[in-house]
């Protein structure tokens, strides 16, 4: 599975791989984007299978780049990891097309239960 | 308002449950100013600003874990990245436990021996930590009403 991790923090980006490689999904690749708009682009050239993606972010959030996918006709998998954690937002994220939606922090344990959706 | 004691817990499971970090609560100690600082505000329902303050030394020791980099290979952008993005996480989960609906800004970090005064004159709650036996706080501090 080739996935595009999407967080304006490369700190965030390093922790979130490295727990991706303590979990049972199988992992062929990973791409990278700081934000939003770099994202839309790294899914035109890299095609990912999946995208895992901040909620707060310059140039474009993470909520504006999955409804502009959806909105495209594009059903690419998509979840956050993000420190948002109200339900209000939660809600927006899985009405808006999310497949899961992981509040920081984290451990590899909550990330391997969140992802189990992908099964 | 939060109480320290819920500022202690939202920090732990960042630094220490997370990061695994060496993380424990300290005393209190305003005396005893901490030149790094990195911030989110919160706005909406309920207005408020989230500080980290710490040393140089534990924001390397801090960077270098969640970077995966030696300490000599560490600049003040990875610095300002992984001291923002504490302050990101935990200013994220206080906002949830706020009350009301709000948003969380963009995080600010000053690497430049900051005076570590609070960013808000409004009432304010903190609390102590020593994060890889270094000196880290957390600051809440609420902003007055115009």
């Amino acid at each position: 599975m080739k996935i595009l991790i999407v967080d304006d923090s490369k700190a965030m980006r390093m922790i979130v791989t490295r727990t991706l490689r303590q979990t049972n999904l199988q992992v062929s690749a990973i791409v990278e984007a700081t934000n939003g708009q770099e994202a839309l682009q790294k899914v035109e050239s890299e095609n990912p299978d999946l995208i895992i993606c901040d909620w707060n972010m310059p140039e474009m959030r993470g909520i504006d780049l999955l409804q502009t996918l959806r909105q495209s006709g594009n059903a690419i998998r998509f979840g956050f990891v993000t420190s948002e954690s109200s339900p209000a937002i939660r809600q927006l994220a899985m009405e808006s097309g999310a497949s899961f939606f992981i509040t920081k922090p984290f451990t590899a344990e909550s990330m391997e239960t969140a992802l189990t959706v992908l099964n | 308002m939060l109480s320290s004691q819920d500022i202690e817990v939202i920090s732990s499971n960042v630094c220490r449950d997370m990061l695994g970090l060496n993380f424990e609560v300290d005393s209190p100690s305003l005396s005893r100013p901490l030149p790094l600082q990195a911030a989110v505000r919160i706005s909406g329902d309920y207005d408020a600003i989230v500080e980290v303050s710490t040393t140089s030394a534990a924001a390397t020791a801090v960077t270098s874990v969640m970077c995966g980099l030696g300490p000599d290979n560490i600049g003040e952008q990875d610095l300002a990245d992984a001291l923002g993005e504490i302050v990101n996480i935990i200013g994220g989960n206080i906002k949830g436990a706020l009350p009301g609906e709000t948003t969380l800004s963009l995080p600010c970090v000053n690497l430049e021996n900051s005076s570590d005064e609070p960013l808000s004159n409004g009432s304010t709650v903190f609390a102590d930590f020593l994060l890889v036996n270094e000196p880290f706080r957390v600051r809440l501090s609420k902003s007055p009403r115009a």
